[in-house]
């Protein structure tokens, strides 16, 4: 192949967020007119690498040359200009607009008074132009009556309206049905053929093996390996994607007392999210939940305590059938759950860390709805000393906390109360590395103590360090579990998780 | 922290207070014999004790980011009830003002319903049972005012205590001390600040947050209740538009107050405070020979000033 097939080439791109170097190292080529993959786990930078290339965020360091000159975007507009564009996981329409609305939105054809739109132009344009893709949508149906294989189609048509060169597609196939899929690889193959290049991002490496022309590997912010695809098969891959950069003994026997069974889900259904989900996790025991974007872990958590709905399971807490309606019913049978989203669900940003320990808990300080603060006060102090909150005081409102520290007063909310299974979700996400280690610390400790805990989590290495089992899920599934004694195969984990 | 992060912290905190006092200070200056008398500042607290009353209500609206626009429709409403239940069905007067409260809490209970349960959003939701209510208050009273209220009912606003300190005054300061203890000492007060804070996280915390958004409808309808016992007894009559410019002006009082203080979340102390600020203003522009109307400019100046300096604040720390 000659040099000036390439279109796209990244040298030595660096990112970093506060301490966080999200970016290490990227080098990529892309050459027109191919289906380039780019896989890695959860957290390897994919993501990030396409919001620098979309404009979105911008880079430290490094170089982007599109068609070998020197290019730079700010926004996701420039780099629509410029013939880049994405389709991102989570689609970004106007669900009350018809779909031609939709693919010309923002350049609608206008009448002579330039106002007002010119309504017929438009449909007979969109029709047009969709003929002309060879994309069969009806131009005038709202795009909420569509279903999410054609939702789809009309924001890849959008952006092709656009005249874009290189198109990102991230989990395209992530909220397909089988059929589907086989829909959109077909229409990749045919968008390779008039030279449109693709960059697609998925982890079902079936998929990629068929579509994709090229692969690059990810793995923690760098580009680690990059070849094509003939000569790449699963095993190879999946050995390049798990994350070794973090060294873990898996051989060090934890010593933990692991004791009767707490709480146990059996068959957990919900139609389309989850399928036949079952686990247990034992007193003193730390059970760990891995799984790619999309598996379901946080779906079967949130159902279990009542936060979502769901269609069917037999749930037993300590060997009694429980039903919970509302998370503050789990928390009475002694279930607790620091949530994935700390800002988002964990903590009351603008109040005191005293108030926000204690919220879940006041009746432990009240008498006919009245506020022992006295009692409230050495409680928080208690339980922000335990975990070695860093504070000025427990006035101290969370928001002005790091992140770690936030994550700890999350934590305190649970442990001196009669909680016997704690399930944090993610407890590491967007924490600097030091305050990781205590946060593990954290959770082997509340363990020893006796408590039962799951921790879900996208990163093999923790869960190596701290769990006594894996359970591991793909695309709403439990595909495997995993005793500790065979932690060391961390392909195997990684190999379950993408469901092969 | 430097000196001059410490004094930007004051400001902010007590930005609103000072201009109070300085709109006292400007009103003593231009009206030295009238304005600053003892029995001036007693008038105002009385000209402000209905405003500030039904605006501690919808400070609990308020707080849990929600609002509540059926208040001035309720509390005209009301005004009428507590009317008829006197010169139509006879009653005694405390039993009637008992009752008109507790039908606020029913409005407000609606609307808590309509709003957390049903999933309405508030704006449209308290809309809507405003209308209804509204749409009550004329087919019964076909627009006329209800007059002939008993003597004694007098005591609940146009008497004064002593014959110096008005009941209304009183009685919005039980509604303040009330309120405070509920919001500052209960657990439901705390829920209520937390649903503001962080609605998400309250749930996952597992407070029942939408029953704590009824309560806070349901104190907001009773403060109505408490408003119209207090507006008909100090007019003499019930007027079936009588409580029209409250919803604005409460709004006002809360937003006003929330500047102070507590850094833009609404809190009791700064209601008042918000109150205080647009009864002064009135009162002071009155004794001036302003006309109304410009009482009306004036105050909405007042209140854009108020925020404007809040946000470029916020702004500025981002």
């Amino acid at each position: 192949m000659s040099e000036k097939d390439v279109i796209i080439e990244m040298h030595g791109i660096k990112k970093s967020f506060g301490g966080v170097q999200a970016l290490r190292h990227i080098d990529l080529q892309v050459r027109r007119g191919t289906c380039h993959a780019l896989v890695g786990e959860n957290g390897a930078g994919k993501s990030t690498l396409m919001k620098v290339l979309t404009g979105i965020i911008s880079k430290d360091e490094g170089q982007i040359l599109l068609n070998g000159q020197e290019y730079k975007a700010s926004s996701l507009r420039e780099a629509e200009k410029m013939g880049i564009a994405i389709v991102p996981q989570e689609l970004s329409f106007v669900s009350y607009f018809s779909v031609a609305e939709n693919i010309f939105y923002g350049e609608e054809p206008s009448r002579k008074l330039p106002i007002l739109v010119d309504w017929k132009k438009l449909y007979s344009a969109c029709d047009q132009k969709l003929e002309e893709l060879k994309i069969s949508l009806p131009s005038r149906a709202l795009a909420s009556s569509l279903n999410v294989s054609d939702q789809q189609m009309m924001v890849i048509a959008r952006v092709l309206a656009k005249n874009a060169d290189v198109i990102i597609m991230d989990e395209p196939t992530a909220r397909l049905g089988h059929g589907e899929v086989e829909k959109l690889l077909n229409y990749i193959e045919y968008l390779k053929t008039c030279g449109k290049t693709i960059i697609y991002i998925s982890h079902r490496l079936e998929e990629i093996f068929q579509v994709c022309d090229h692969i690059t590997v990810m793995r923690d912010g760098q580009t680690v390996h990059s070849a094509p695809t003939a000569e790449l098969d699963n095993d190879r891959l999946i050995n390049l994607m798990v994350n070794r950069q973090m060294k873990v003994d898996v051989s060090a026997v934890r010593n933990s007392v692991i004791g009767e069974e707490m709480l146990s889900v059996s068959h957990l259904h919900k139609e389309g999210v989850l399928k036949d989900v079952s686990f247990t996790v034992h007193k003193g025991e730390i059970l760990g939940m891995f799984g790619l974007v999309g598996a379901g872990r946080t779906e079967a958590i949130r159902a279990v305590l009542g936060v979502d709905k769901y269609d069917g399971a037999e749930i037993r807490m300590e060997g009694k059938p429980v039903v919970f309606n509302h998370i503050g019913q789990a928390l009475e049978a002694g279930i607790a759950l620091v949530p994935e989203e700390r800002r988002k669900q964990g903590i009351l940003p603008n109040t005191a860390i005293g108030e926000n320990v204690s919220i879940g808990y006041l009746k432990a300080f009240s008498r006919f709805g009245i506020i022992n603060k006295k009692k409230e006060k050495e409680y928080a102090e208690r339980v922000t000393n335990m975990l070695n909150v860093a504070c000025a005081s427990i006035q101290q409102t969370v928001g002005s906390l790091s992140g770690g520290n936030q994550q700890k007063v999350v934590i305190a909310k649970y442990i001196d109360r009669s909680i016997k299974v704690l399930i944090m979700d993610e407890p590491t996400r967007g924490i600097d590395v030091g305050a990781k280690d205590q946060i593990y610390e954290i959770i082997q400790d509340l363990a020893k103590q006796g408590m039962a805990v799951i921790v879900i989590s996208s990163e093999i290495p923790e869960l190596q360090l701290m769990c006594d089992r894996i359970c591991v899920m793909s695309q709403g599934q439990v595909t495997a579990v995993i005793d500790r004694k065979e932690f060391a195969d961390s392909d195997n984990i990684l190999r379950n998780a993408i469901g092969i | 922290m430097t000196k001059n992060g410490n004094l930007s912290k004051i400001a902010t905190k007590y930005g609103t207070l000072f201009a109070f006092i300085l709109m006292l200070a400007i009103f003593s200056i231009l009206a030295p014999t009238s304005f600053p008398t003892l029995p001036n500042m007693i008038g105002i607290l009385r000209q402000i004790a209905m405003l500030a009353t039904i605006s501690f209500g919808l400070t609990f609206v308020l707080i849990t980011k929600r609002s509540d626009l059926s208040i001035g429709y309720s509390t005209s409403f009301l005004g009428i009830i507590v009317a008829a239940l006197m010169v139509k069905a006879g009653m005694n007067i405390w039993l009637a003002a008992l009752l008109t409260v507790v039908l606020g809490a029913v409005i407000g209970l609606v609307n808590g319903v309509v709003i957390a349960y049903l999933g309405v959003p508030d704006f449209i939701g308290s809309l809507g049972v405003g209308y209804v209510v509204a749409g009550l208050n004329q087919a019964y009273t076909k627009g006329h005012p209800i007059s002939g209220l008993p003597a004694e009912f007098e005591i609940f606003g146009a008497r004064r205590l002593g014959g110096v300190f008005p009941n209304a005054v009183i009685i919005m300061l039980i509604v303040l001390v009330l309120a405070g203890v509920i919001l500052s000492q209960t657990k439901l007060g705390r829920y209520i600040y937390g649903v503001g804070d962080n609605e998400e996280a309250t749930l996952m915390s597992g407070v029942n947050t939408r029953r704590v958004i009824v309560w806070s409808y349901v104190f907001c309808g009773i403060a109505c209740g408490v408003t119209a016992v207090i507006m008909t007894s100090r007019l003499g009559s019930a007027h079936p538009q009588a409580a029209e410019d409250y919803l604005l002006n409460a709004i006002a009082a809360v937003w006003l107050g929330g500047t102070a203080f507590k850094n833009g979340e609404p809190n009791l102390a700064g209601t008042l405070l918000g109150a205080l600020i647009i009864g002064t203003m009135a009162n002071g522009l009155t004794i001036l020979n302003v006309s109304y109307y410009y009482q009306q400019v004036a105050t909405g100046l007042i209140i854009l000033a108020a925020v404007i300096i809040t946000s470029i604040q916020k702004n500025h720390k981002k």
